[in-house]
């Protein structure tokens, strides 16, 4: 910051020279930092950047001191897909008055690509809202490795897919006697590698559906959707287990649950997962209640078990990916431990919130909400998939 | 067993309809023609979209179940020629695929294709269920 010329003739030489070195130091340390450093102000106009900034970027300060940040610099999500101002990081901070944070492309000025981290923070001066601090960490080589990673998966996941549909189909034509007929042992044999496989195809998918929500590449096309159908056809599939615990289920919606803007097939696939983890995990007897409450600012879907509940000590760890736990495991050795990591990640990108309270032998609620105005659109190269077939268009 | 034979009978004489399939995998292709042969169907099948497509226009089966992903003329290229043909036009088409991609739906069921199933998600007894749907069975 410069003293204005007028006050430079009144200011004591001593007061100046102290000033100066307070600037140099603010500049020394802010170039010290490996990270790059925008400063806005609340316009969303750049007044300040730090060296790391230029280095990352190819801009040079004057480029960019006094532009809004997109004027320069093209961003895009890492889908490739362009976001919108809501989606970047300084309009929700400034908004919020809480700090956001993203992961974006960005292109530099020779025209490259480089992976960010973004840390968006409002600051105050006096009290004041003042603007904004972004903090860009590039973290090209990391997304690079990652998504060759990622790729992998989802490669031999979907060559994995041939062979298990060939066994699939194989085992079914035996156990209906097409070769031959068989001994009841023969056929409960079948039965067990049949389940076997089942399970297989299963992880497949969820493993293909994290790739692809790793990726990116997944999309979510929101249609006006009956909740209510959604959930009850969750239900109806999971019949045969809840029948075989005598599970009570009921269930209540309230407000016009019957046409929010929700993709079907995303939300058939979260329900799926928290309404047959409860089916899974709640012992003979219990009750499960699923409720949605549709009011003018938000749907909120909650699932509430009389299960066994999450150990206090491994609830930071539920949406982790393969996490299981050890209450359950010890019980029930199957479930990939994917299916939550997959719900949090789908209701998140779709502009959501996830959230649970549980207690051991007590049970557990999940709470899922959007806001009123449903679920956020996103273009992708990739459907998520359910554990059941498509339904066909028109049957 | 009595049961089934009578069926295979019945179907055959009512119907005598033609199914064509068109799957890359030697595995899935036998187990189709093997299962939809046995509830009475005549089936011919195709190891690629190339021949598939030569064959559908050649024999102009009744139905034809078709795969996505395969070699030489994949099979939206395939759906692609065979409705710009005037004997093709009009061959319902099953899509059974692991291929999980909307544009690749989207464009089947542009052009035509009725129904779009995923090979790892479904059963052989809900696939005889689509054909039967299908062929008014």
């Amino acid at each position: 910051m410069k003293l204005p010329e007028k006050m430079t003739d009144k200011v004591p030489i001593v007061h100046k020279k102290q000033v100066e070195q307070a600037q140099a130091k603010e500049e020394a340390l802010i170039n010290s930092l490996s990270d790059g450093i925008i400063v806005r102000d609340q316009k969303y106009k750049i007044t300040k950047i730090n060296l790391a900034l230029t280095e990352m970027l190819g801009y040079t300060e004057k480029e960019l001191i006094g532009k809004r940040t997109r004027d320069v610099i093209k961003i895009k999500n890492l889908s490739g897909t362009t976001p919108s101002e809501d989606e970047l990081t300084t309009r929700p901070s400034q908004e919020t008055g809480r700090p956001v944070s993203g992961t974006f492309s960005w292109s530099t000025k020779e025209g490259g690509k480089i992976i960010v981290d973004v840390v968006t923070s409002p600051y105050r001066i006096d009290g004041k809202l003042a603007g904004t601090v972004t903090v860009a960490r590039d973290v090209s080589e990391q997304a690079a490795i990652d998504r060759a990673k990622t790729e992998f998966v989802s490669l031999a996941a979907h060559q994995l897919r041939t062979p298990l549909s060939s066994i699939n189909w194989y085992l079914e034509m035996l156990s209906d006697d097409a070769a031959g007929k068989l001994s009841t042992n023969q056929k409960d044999y079948l039965q067990e590698v049949m389940f076997a496989n089942q399970r297989m195809v299963a992880l497949v998918n969820d493993l293909l559906n994290v790739s692809h929500i790793d990726l990116g590449t997944f999309a979510i096309k929101p249609v006006p959707t009956d909740i209510e159908q959604v959930i009850k056809n969750v239900v109806a599939e999971l019949n045969n287990q809840i029948a075989q615990k005598s599970l009570h289920i009921t269930t209540a919606f309230s407000g016009q649950v019957d046409n929010f803007l929700i993709d079907p097939q995303l939300a058939h696939i979260v329900f799926q997962n928290l309404i047959g983890n409860a089916v899974k995990y709640t012992p003979e007897g219990g009750s499960i209640d699923i409720y949605a409450i549709l009011d003018n600012e938000r749907l909120l879907i909650s699932i509430d078990d009389t299960g066994y509940g999450i150990p206090k000590s491994e609830q930071d760890k539920v949406f982790h990916k393969l996490f299981r736990a050890d209450n359950v495991v010890k019980r029930d050795t199957e479930g990939t431990g994917l299916g939550l990591y997959l719900v949090k990640a789908i209701v998140e990108k779709a502009g959501g919130t996830i959230g649970f309270v549980s207690r051991v032998n007590r049970g557990s609620t999940f709470t899922v909400e959007f806001p009123s105005t449903g679920m956020k659109k996103q273009s992708g190269s990739q459907v998520l998939a359910a554990h059941r077939k498509h339904q066909p268009q028109g049957v | 067993m009595y049961g089934e034979k009578r069926l295979k009978w019945s179907v055959a004489m009512r119907s005598k309809q033609t199914i064509l399939v068109v799957e890359d995998d030697r595995q899935l292709r036998k187990a189709l023609t093997t299962k939809l042969d046995q509830i009475g169907y005549k089936v011919v099948s195709a190891p690629d979209g190339e021949a598939g497509l030569k064959l559908a226009l050649d024999k102009q089966p009744d139905l034809l179940i078709l795969d996505m992903l395969m070699p030489k003329l994949n099979g939206n290229d395939m759906l692609k020629m065979l409705r710009k043909d005037r004997r093709g036009k009009h061959i319902p088409v099953v899509v059974l695929t692991n291929d999980a991609s909307p544009k690749s739906a989207q464009a089947a069921i542009k052009r035509g294709a009725p129904a779009y199933f995923s090979k790892a998600s479904i059963s052989l007894a809900e696939v005889v269920e689509v054909v039967r749907y299908h062929l008014g069975d």
